[in-house]
């Protein structure tokens, strides 16, 4: 089940809210089982496969916790055996569900071999609760006062917000949280802010990232068609798609949790502001990279055993951190060239700090790179490596760039502008055109609109942002004396997230164009 | 202090948070009632505003529920430029156009069983209706006059298509939910945008600002330029020592064309044996037939359609018509945009011909008209057309 679905918006997320504050009223422990019905539920939905596969796999780690805190609390080396142990079985489950295929067509390609292929399931939310359950065995690993009940852990994993694409929750964000008295009830300024944020996601989600993926899905599935203007519209649109694909799950994970009382840790905080590739990396995906850093990183040694070792440690991170992402080359590639960037960012880092001799110029200088330059080159890298990332493969995304040199700038692809035009927001703007400018330069419009997003991006505060800001201005109504204000205030602000939610649901669906280009 | 803060802090959210969702479904509902009161796509009921016939795979599925007829007139985009007033007019019917662009046998003859069926329900609803208690089917016709009941139908059999694979579709994404009886898979049609701004919006525009709803004859139809290059614009150059023979029409083949027929056009005929089915064999260009010649495949089609006509021609209700042989319209690139796609007077001449019972293929006749056309096309000196073909 996902979150921009009528059965999730109607039956779902009404039902497990509702029954879970109703049944703890009752009992604690029965609206935790509740919650832990209704995640189960989520999961299995579309596949009941994918119970199969999640269950044995939360039992066992649970069990494995459980040796590691309970039976070998006081035993170091066993403890330590047992945490490798849940480890590698962690890894070899994921590596068997996602990379087996990748595997062995590798294999058959370089040995000139046929084996077949395993074509398994992959099932859902695997990569992520992969590693929430390495981060659980590590930490118990590491804090032998940890322990949590099945029921808890159970909820922990499958915790059904954030179980499809994170946040990436650790125990001692989580565990607590179940606990704590206070939590257990209904609370309208947390409910409130969930509803805030949850609505926010999913205009971001149905509104601005699937009207650009119908310009970007179509401009690949066409690509010989693709003009010089049209490829800087993918590279630019899938950018901007990814941020608001992603990130608008994240914002819905988050309002969710809200809704449940829950605090899930933030995954996003205007990754396309980073002036380096390093700040990219603390702004996009947070709890992965906070996982990378923590689980693989230090482990490694971190930065603590020289330069060159150092940079090693990154590259191995970013190279695992692509095929995380996905069982194909461009992945690697896409981590690779992440690693490579974030290497040279900290060679420059490590030659310039070294520096002794700087004057007022050379900082002058510096300073215009830093302030100017670098966030350009920064946003423009990420650009061109998200290409490698969204193509079916590496010579796919050479193709897409190349064509920005060789493409020939004739206007933009009459196939993507066709599409993008089809969407009915689109179709207001192109209204409002009085001086025909989208006629005069086909497509223009799609350039127009992935500019004002880009600036959105670069410029504006995020939904984190803007929830605290709204949810600051509510607190603050409350010293205010002047009711008539106060409720206009709240009118508004109500009335604006009721369209904005009214609008995203009716956009869930739409009407497929059947373009048949005979006819 | 704290706790009243608190409180009142509690309390605007509270108000903030029902104001929301009671607005939000408020919004919701009212999308939903309006969708439903004007019906852009007829799922429910009559047209009550003026309408725009558009999105055919959203629209047909409705207009065949809803709107009173006798005569089906479906086909792909060969069918788009076809008038159903002047085959009304030839006919004394009332018919419909249901366009589906790109639609091989299998959408198109799921879409005409559904269609049919749909009126044998709207007969045995009525029937229960009346006094005398639940009536047969049978019984209804006989005593109204086929009235509102499907007596012909007009369908496109593109031989091309025949010759595909039985589950052959273009497209992966229909909009099945307007398509059955299940209401709840209806919000998707509901909370729709698409249908509201596209659908219902543009109809009640429409009807206030008094513009006329679209005709069936204006539904999908198209002008394009057409011409001897527009014609040949898909064609590689033609070579002389090209075998045009080259495939043949193999077992697996014509165990295909069977399957196709038999699963897809058989059961709707059978099921329906008193209504007249006209299947009618487009003229396909020149151009096409170049395609085939380049292809290797003009033995392969031509038995193909010969195996065809001979199953098709087995049926009492079936007449099936062909316009392949009308070489003095199939020569003319001039009435093509591209290799099948001809313009609307030849539309119209179809329709003047089958009207007059003219082009028929039967069971005596079938392998003259293969034959003549094999005469044909084995010996064309397709090379003719290089000068309209580009590298």
């Amino acid at each position: 089940m996902v979150f921009n679905s009528y059965v999730f918006i109607f039956l779902m997320l009404p039902i497990s809210v509702a029954g879970y504050y109703l049944i703890n009223r009752i009992s604690n422990m029965g609206g935790k089982w509740f919650l832990l019905a209704c995640s189960l539920f989520f999961v299995g939905y579309v596949n009941v496969m994918y119970l199969a596969i999640l269950m044995p796999s939360i039992l066992i780690n649970y069990l494995f916790g459980f040796l590691i805190n309970g039976v070998f609390k006081d035993n170091n080396i066993r403890r330590k055996g047992v945490t490798v142990l849940g480890v590698v079985l962690n890894l070899v489950t994921l590596g068997v569900f996602k990379y087996s295929d990748f595997f062995i067509a590798n294999v058959n390609q370089i040995l000139k071999k046929d084996f077949t292929l395993c074509r398994l399931i992959l099932p859902l939310g695997i990569s992520f609760y992969t590693f929430q359950q390495i981060s659980f065995l590590v930490d118990y690993y590491r804090d032998n006062t940890l322990s949590c009940t099945l029921l808890e852990y159970c909820l922990y994993i499958s915790f059904y917000p954030q179980f499809v694409q994170g946040p990436i929750v650790l125990q001692s964000e989580f565990i607590p949280q179940l606990r704590e008295e206070i939590r257990r009830h209904w609370d309208s300024r947390y409910a409130s802010k969930g509803l805030y944020r949850f609505t926010l996601g999913l205009a971001k989600k149905v509104l601005i990232a699937d009207t650009i993926a119908k310009a970007v899905d179509g401009g690949y599935d066409r690509l010989s068609e693709v003009t010089a203007l049209g490829a800087v519209a993918l590279i630019l649109g899938y950018t901007l798609q990814i941020y608001f694909d992603f990130s608008a799950y994240s914002d819905m994970a988050i309002g969710l949790g809200y809704l449940f009382h829950i605090d899930l840790p933030e995954n996003f905080n205007s990754p396309y502001k980073a002036r380096t590739i390093d700040e990219f990396w603390d702004r996009w995906h947070i709890t992965l990279t906070r996982f990378f850093t923590r689980y693989l990183y230090f482990p490694l040694g971190g930065s603590r055993k020289g330069r060159v070792r150092t940079y090693i440690n990154i590259l191995i991170v970013f190279i695992l951190s692509g095929l995380w992402h996905g069982a194909e080359w461009s992945f690697v590639l896409w981590g690779a060239m992440h690693g490579v960037a974030m290497l040279i960012s900290r060679l420059i880092r490590d030659i310039s700090g070294s520096g002794k001799n700087s004057d007022d110029d050379s900082i002058k200088n510096r300073i215009a790179f830093v302030s100017i330059i670098q966030p350009c080159i920064t946003f423009i890298f990420v650009n061109v490596a998200w290409v490698f990332f969204r193509a079916d493969n590496t010579s796919q995304a050479i193709d897409v760039i190349s064509k920005v040199f060789k493409g020939g700038w004739n206007g933009m692809t009459e196939y993507i502008h066709e599409l993008f035009g089809k969407v009915v927001e689109i179709a207001w703007l192109l209204r409002l055109d009085v001086l025909n400018l989208n006629d005069k330069v086909p497509g223009i419009i799609l350039i127009f609109v992935l500019i004002a997003l880009m600036f959105i991006c670069m410029l504006t505060h995020n939904s984190k942002e803007l929830t605290d800001r709204w949810a600051d201005r509510i607190n603050m109504m409350t010293d205010t004396n002047e009711v008539g204000g106060r409720s206009l205030t709240l009118l508004v602000s109500s009335a604006t997230m009721a369209v904005l939610l009214t609008w995203s649901i009716v956009s869930l669906g739409g009407v497929t164009s059947y373009i048949y280009w005979n006819f | 202090m704290r706790t009243d803060r608190e409180a009142n802090t509690k309390s605007i959210y509270d108000k903030w948070f029902i104001r929301t969702v009671v607005s939000a479904i408020v919004l919701v509902l009212l999308v939903m009632g309006l969708n439903i009161l004007i019906d852009p796509y007829f799922h429910y009921h009559k047209p009550v505003t003026k309408y725009r016939l558009n999105e055919e795979r959203y629209i047909n599925d409705g207009i065949a529920r809803n709107f009173d007829y006798d005569t089906i007139i479906i086909g792909n985009s060969l069918f788009q430029n076809f008038k159903t007033s002047q085959y009304d007019e030839l006919n004394g019917t009332k018919s419909i156009k249901l366009p589906y662009s790109g639609a091989g046998v299998f959408e198109l003859w799921n879409a005409l069983g559904r269609a049919i069926g749909r009126n044998e329900l709207k007969v045995d609803l009525i029937s229960y209706d009346s006094k005398d208690g639940a009536k047969n089917v049978a019984d209804y016709k006989s005593e109204t006059g086929y009235k509102d009941i499907v007596k012909n139908v007009i369908i496109c059999t593109d031989i091309e298509d025949v010759l595909r694979d039985y589950h052959w579709h273009r497209y992966n994404d229909y909009p099945t939910y307007l398509y059955d009886e299940d209401v709840l898979n209806d919000v998707k049609y509901l909370l729709n945008k698409d249908t509201l701004y596209r659908g219902t919006v543009n109809n009640i525009f429409r009807t206030v600002l008094g513009k006329e709803s679209t005709s069936f004859d204006d539904y999908s139809s198209w002008v394009r330029v057409s011409g001897p290059e527009a014609a040949c614009a898909d064609i590689s150059v033609i070579d002389p020592a090209t075998d045009r023979c080259r495939r043949k029409l193999s077992d697996g083949d014509i165990e295909k064309i069977y399957y196709n027929i038999h699963t897809n056009m058989v059961p709707v005929i059978e099921a329906n044996s008193d209504v007249k089915f006209k299947l009618l064999i487009p003229p396909a260009s020149l151009a096409k037939w170049a395609e085939h010649y380049n292809k290797g495949e003009v033995d392969y089609y031509l038995d193909g359609m010969e195996y065809a006509l001979s199953i098709l021609t087995d049926y009492d209700n079936v007449t099936v018509y062909g316009f392949d042989n009308e070489f003095s319209i199939t020569n003319d690139l001039n009435r093509y945009c591209d290799a099948i796609h001809y313009d609307a007077d030849v539309s119209e001449w179809i329709f003047e011909e089958i009207s007059a019972g003219r082009h028929e293929i039967n069971k005596d006749n079938y392998k003259d008209y293969v034959d003549g056309l094999r005469e044909y096309y084995l010996n064309y000196d397709f090379t003719v057309l290089n000068e309209y073909i580009s590298d």
